[in-house]
């Protein structure tokens, strides 16, 4: 079920007021039916793939709570990561790497002819595999005492407001709520609902109208100018943040309404300075994943600088193997890395250009100067994240950097609507990272203010918002 | 302080705070969306006006229907001139048999037309999602149309709920709303020339998608066109255009064999010119690989037109005399 239908519209009252309508002690069958429900809205048979990774994983949490012995927690930690590792592996990437593969030995003139798997990737498969190794992990660490109520631990894998696109969340965090009892809370209620309708606006006005020019231009790239392809790549960028902060907002919003916090996933990312502060501000909830369970136990940064150097580029590269199966991901990563690795070779020489040209006496144009930095290197990275083969990215990169011939507009109105988008945005967060508080209709004291304003934003949602627009890009990681 | 308020309290506060916010919204939503409607109908200019022009008020003689290649490919003018018929152009690009069919529909529930093209090109019966998507343009005509009710419900089992709202038929339409009713366009004929001529290019080996299925709704839909414009001795003929390039999908030929097959069974004459002679590889005729511009829609509607002059000639010394026969009109 999508986020962006009717039907989730339908759906989410329906469960909230029975939620708070039945006694306790049933919420969690209720929450655990809806959210089967929910998934089983896509594809009935792969809530298999879910019960067996929930079975899994709730019977190595128990068992590495029966010993204290590490050897014997290890072996169920290593069940729960094959197990885990091997859903993704097959649903995900078996037929990358066998593509892979494939096309490497035909350069050598290898015979090698493995079928391709004819399967359907389950929607969100590597959003809750990683929620379920995350409590795997920490029971194994002993962080987490593991969980005996099957029904709650199965809540906690499939909690439907964040099931398919995250925010990840950790056990510590989540089951814990799981077991508290909610009553209805008009703070909750109000701030869960205004959360909602800003997500809303984010996918619906802004990243699905985007995703048309996106589409029309970067699937037929040979035949557009630099600057469309340039306009493209700066609407790729909106478009992902809002589809999936859009997403993360429905998502936070849904589970606020009926008492449940979940994690912050994105902070204004653009407004970073460095790529170093762009992944504590997008998609945290993957990037801490990263960095509790991969990046620290490797070492961190507490290690050689050669060693630093091979955790950072591991790093990336699973996050961009993670994003998607394909090489475009892959060097998406690689880029996003070699930034990281970059900008600390170059920190110190970085500065002192700064203090001799007197970039550090103008703080504030000097931190203007580095967003739009970061952000014209992050184009760069995006158009492999977007563009449908390497090849093609790089011919993409090759056109902006000429910025020749004409500017595709298509529909008129659809790209005027884009930029309508897109203004409103910028100035929502632009007054979120100034803290400016004056003048805002949507924190009004006016109750009526306060409240037309979200009537405006659901007007323009059925205005100009496109209901036609398919699936979150997130889904297909 | 709301965070301090008593359970009780705060359902009833949830309560309150939601009904005057649904109320606002229903205020909102009913008021702008009469004000869009209003509006809607009275542009003087634009897609919209055609369609409208289409489905209340066409009264010529032959009707055109299809796609952006019906568009863009038939000149009214060409038409009235040769055949001596009043003409007009109904096509609408990016649409389908299904869009099609709905207007035909609603055409026929005012008056038969003496003749009907229809073009199609040859992968037209292949299942495609937006097919349905696009019929949003008939969300305007829900309301008042009820004939054409059933293609509009066929976009989702939940379109009746969403229609509850008033602004969401006009959904994406508000600026060319304002756009048409400034802009005067006196000319209603329907068609819309393409000016640009495209590069030639070089075509590579094509090879069709593998997931294409022939959609049984579409199938369905081109039956019912069919039969309905036969049974009022209404002249049919189902015409694909010329291409400089075939769509990948039509290199896939099970919707054309299909196209033949259903053509045959009711008699209509199917016309392929996707191959024609005079037009096939001129790029100078083209405005891109799938359209004919300016130039190759005069010469493919002059083609077009002598045919059916020739085949009406042949009719009158077969005793039948169409063109002066007139029109049908359902009161």
């Amino acid at each position: 079920m999508l986020f962006n239908s009717l039907h989730y519209i339908i759906f989410f009252p329906i469960v909230v007021v029975l939620y708070f309508a039945i006694p306790y002690k049933y919420r969690w069958m209720l929450l655990l039916a809806a959210s089967y429900y929910f998934y089983m809205c896509w594809k009935l048979e792969y809530i298999v793939l879910i019960m067996t990774s929930t079975l899994i994983d709730y019977f190595a949490g128990i068992k590495m709570g029966q010993t204290n012995e590490k050897k014997k927690r290890k072996k169920y930690l290593i069940l729960s990561l094959i197990s885990n590792f091997g859903l993704l592996g097959t649903f995900k990437y078996f037929n990358f790497f066998n593509e892979s593969f494939r096309v490497l030995f035909n350069h050598l003139n290898i015979m090698y002819n493995v079928p391709a798997l004819k399967v359907l990737l389950p929607v969100g498969i590597s959003f809750y595999t990683f929620q379920t190794l995350s409590y795997s992990i920490d029971v194994y660490r002993g962080v987490k005492k593991p969980e005996r109520n099957l029904g709650i631990f199965a809540l906690y894998v499939a909690f439907f407001p964040q099931l398919v696109a995250g925010p990840i969340e950790r056990s510590t965090r989540l089951l814990p709520q799981l077991f508290k009892k909610k009553e209805v809370s008009y703070q909750n209620f109000s701030l869960g609902m205004k959360q909602i309708i800003w997500g809303y606006f984010k996918k619906v006005v802004i990243a699905d109208r985007l995703g048309m020019y996106v589409a029309a231009t970067y699937n037929n790239q040979i035949y557009h100018s630099g600057i469309t392809l340039l306009v493209a790549t700066i609407f790729f960028s909106v478009q992902v943040y809002c589809d999936f902060s859009g997403y993360s907002d429905i998502a936070i919003g849904s589970a606020r309404v009926m008492g449940y916090e979940l994690m912050e996933n994105f902070h204004r990312p653009y407004f970073s300075q460095s790529f170093n502060e762009f992944w504590r501000r997008w998609h945290i909830s993957l990037s801490t994943w990263f960095k509790d369970y991969l990046y620290i136990p490797m070492g961190g940064s507490r290690v050689t600088k050669k060693r630093w150097y091979l955790n950072i580029m591991t790093l990336f590269l699973l996050s961009g193997l993670w994003h998607g199966a394909n090489w475009t991901f892959v060097i998406w990563g690689a880029v996003h890395g070699f930034y990281m690795l970059f900008a600390s070779w170059t920190a110190s020489i970085r500065e002192k250009i700064s203090q001799f040209i007197g970039l550090t006496k103008i703080p504030r144009f000097r931190k203007v100067f580095k967003i739009i930095i970061f952000n014209i290197l992050l184009l760069i990275a995006t158009v492999f994240f977007r563009s449908l083969n390497i090849s093609d990215a790089f011919e993409i990169i090759k056109k902006m950097a000429h910025l020749n011939g004409p500017l595709f507009i298509g529909e008129e109105s659809g790209f005027i609507f884009s930029l309508f988008g897109m203004a409103v945005l910028f100035i929502r967060e632009f007054k979120q990272e100034l803290n400016y508080t004056k003048f805002s209709l949507f924190e009004s004291n006016n109750v009526l203010i306060r409240q037309l304003s979200y009537v405006f934003l659901v007007v323009i949602i059925l205005l100009i918002g496109v209901f036609d627009g398919g699936q979150f890009i997130y889904f297909q990681f | 302080m709301a965070g301090n308020l008593s359970i009780s309290n705060s359902k009833l506060l949830v309560l309150v705070k939601l009904t005057f916010f649904l109320t606002l919204l229903f205020i909102a939503d009913y008021s702008i969306g009469d004000i869009l409607r209003h509006f809607y109908f009275t542009q003087k200019s634009g897609i919209a006006r055609t369609l409208t022009y289409s489905i209340e008020q066409s009264n010529e003689d032959i009707i055109i229907f299809g796609s952006s290649r019906a568009v863009h490919h038939y000149n009214p003018e060409v038409f009235e001139k040769t055949l001596g018929m009043s003409c007009f152009n109904s096509g609408r690009d990016g649409l389908s048999i299904l869009f099609y069919r709905a207007l035909e529909k609603a055409i026929l529930n005012r008056y038969a037309p003496k003749i009907i093209i229809l073009d199609l090109p040859s992968s037209e019966l292949f299942a495609e999602s937006t097919d349905y998507d696009r019929l949003s343009c008939l969300l305007p005509y829900y309301k008042t149309h009820t004939e054409l009710r059933p293609f509009i419900e066929m976009r989702g089992k939940l379109e009746r709920l969403k229609l509850l709202s008033r602004i969401y038929p006009f959904n994406g339409l508000i600026l060319s709303i304002i756009k048409n009713n400034i802009v005067i366009d006196k000319k209603i004929d329907g068609f819309l020339p393409l000016s640009n001529i495209m590069k030639p290019i070089e075509s590579g080996k094509k090879i069709p998608p593998s997931d294409l299925k022939i959609d049984p709704n579409k199938v369905n839909a081109l039956r019912d066109f069919i039969k309905d414009a036969v049974s009022r001795g209404i002249r049919l003929y189902i015409i694909i255009s010329p291409v400089y390039e075939l769509d990948l999908r039509a290199y896939d030929q099970r919707s054309l064999n299909m196209l033949k097959e259903i053509t045959n069974e009711y008699g209509v004459p199917l016309w392929d010119y996707t191959y024609e002679p005079k037009i096939v590889s001129r790029a100078e005729l083209f405005s891109d690989p799938g359209h004919l511009n300016k130039t190759g829609a005069e010469l493919f509607s002059e083609i077009i037109a002598n045919r059916i002059k020739g085949e009406l000639e042949d009719n009158v010394l077969e005793g039948q005399n169409i063109t002066k026969s007139k029109g049908s009109h359902i009161k």
